[in-house]
């Protein structure tokens, strides 16, 4: 992955790692305190807008999802306990607030005769490169569960034990997701260095 | 290449409407945090004790009574792993982001496949015997419906990340209570009536009554 460091870089500082100012808004939140759940919102809200615009949607999908998983926050804010962190159990159930949307959609689309495998035609599609650049645009040839893995990973920054907990997986199957992304983006650089070199 | 030592840096942005609808924030109230996940699922086995002591009140002890040392030690430790086991497993799929994920119908599996193979062969075995069969897999049905609705009690709080696993878990253990509730008052010591009218019900609850209740997860969770 070496010589791609205009978005790959060694020393990036995840949003809420090292300390626990998303725990203690959370815990305001919990507490019915209006300032904290608004500081919460205006932190959690960018990272979540990027996880799903990560995984393939449209900028506008990716923003009704975003209110989708909000609502869900707000009903269930009573589950998360202190103590935990707040990032995977955010994640969770921004996580299935799409899974749920998608089979809604095909739901719907099935009624109106027209469903061809639409999970995997909305993970698929890959953003214009104006809406999501070029790590995106990378990030988009992998398979949907190595995508989210490596956003959560390595554009978050949360721990292996925090994408399982996310994921509701094992550590194990994180890390082998994440080594076949590795290996597919290896690849995939491989092949772009090559691509530009040959241009050259 | 350590992969340890790497970020991709992917710009943040803001969202260009608000993502919550203001008014939700205006009326917003201090909710009490869910108990730990071993909180809970002592809690729910608590209810379970709770649930069996009321139907030996209210039925008797007359099952229990009539079974032997062994048939007592192995149907308490077949039931009370269970019981432990599909409380936590309920409790544990309350919590979005749980530690640890488990597959309830494994559990579920091996809970009535031990009571098949192991618990039964315990007891003789009369395919004739013409003992009443209704009542008793009334009692273990309504039993199972009983300890399902009690259970919701503590967990309706909990979000499902997983509808499924979460709605058999907590069926399992409602079929169990309903299947050790009707074990501790049948005087019916004889296995074909023991597997078909106790044990066939409180599989069946299990399953249809995890489909069920994963259904309704479903819709709770939707907003």
């Amino acid at each position: 992955l070496v010589g791609y460091r205009n978005f790959l870089v060694p020393t990036g500082e995840p949003i809420h790692e090292g300390s626990d100012r998303l725990e203690r808004l959370m815990t305001g939140y919990q507490a019915g305190q209006r300032d904290s759940a608004e500081a919460l919102i205006h932190e959690v809200s960018p990272v979540l807008l990027r996880f799903y615009l990560s995984l393939g949607h449209s900028r506008t999908e990716a923003e009704e999802l975003l209110q989708d998983a909000w609502l869900r926050i707000h009903k269930a804010r009573a589950t998360w306990r202190s103590g935990e962190k707040l990032m995977p159990w955010v994640y969770a159930i921004a996580r299935y607030a799409r899974v749920d949307s998608i089979r809604r959609q095909a739901r719907v689309r099935r009624h109106e005769e027209e469903l061809t495998e639409l999970v995997e035609s909305q993970a698929a599609q890959p953003e214009t490169a104006e809406q999501t650049g070029e790590a995106f645009a990378l990030l988009a040839q992998l398979p949907e569960s190595q995508r989210e893995t490596i956003v959560m990973l390595k554009v978050d920054g949360m721990s292996l034990e925090e994408v399982a907990r996310a994921t509701s997986s094992s550590v194990g199957a994180v890390k082998q997701r994440a080594h076949r992304a590795y290996e597919k983006l290896r690849q995939l650089l491989g092949h772009k260095r090559l691509t530009q070199g040959g241009a050259e | 290449v350590n992969h340890d030592d790497i970020h991709i840096h992917v710009p943040l942005s803001q969202p260009r409407r608000a993502p919550i609808d203001p008014r939700l924030l205006d009326g917003l109230k201090a909710v009490k945090p869910a108990p730990a996940v071993g909180a809970l699922a002592l809690r729910l086995l608590v209810l379970t004790i709770a649930l069996l002591a009321l139907g030996a009140l209210a039925f008797g002890t007359r099952g229990v009574r009539a079974m032997s040392g062994a048939q007592i030690a192995l149907y308490s430790a077949i039931v009370a792993a269970g019981a432990a086991g599909f409380a936590y497993l309920a409790a544990n799929e309350s919590s979005p982001a749980a530690r640890r994920r488990l597959a309830p119908v494994a559990a579920t599996g091996t809970f009535f496949a031990l009571l098949a193979v192991g618990f039964i062969p315990l007891f003789v075995w009369h395919p004739a015997s013409g003992f009443p069969m209704t009542t008793c897999i009334v009692l273990t049905l309504s039993g199972s419906a009983l300890a399902i609705a009690a259970s919701w009690a503590l967990l309706r709080r909990g979000f499902f990340v997983r509808p499924m696993a979460a709605g058999l878990a907590s069926a399992s253990l409602a079929a169990a209570t309903g299947f050790s509730i009707i074990q501790t008052l049948c005087p019916y010591m004889e296995g074909v009536h023991i597997l078909s009218a106790h044990v066939l019900p409180a599989a069946g609850f299990a399953f249809v009554g995890g489909a069920a209740m994963a259904s309704f997860l479903r819709r709770k969770n939707r907003t």
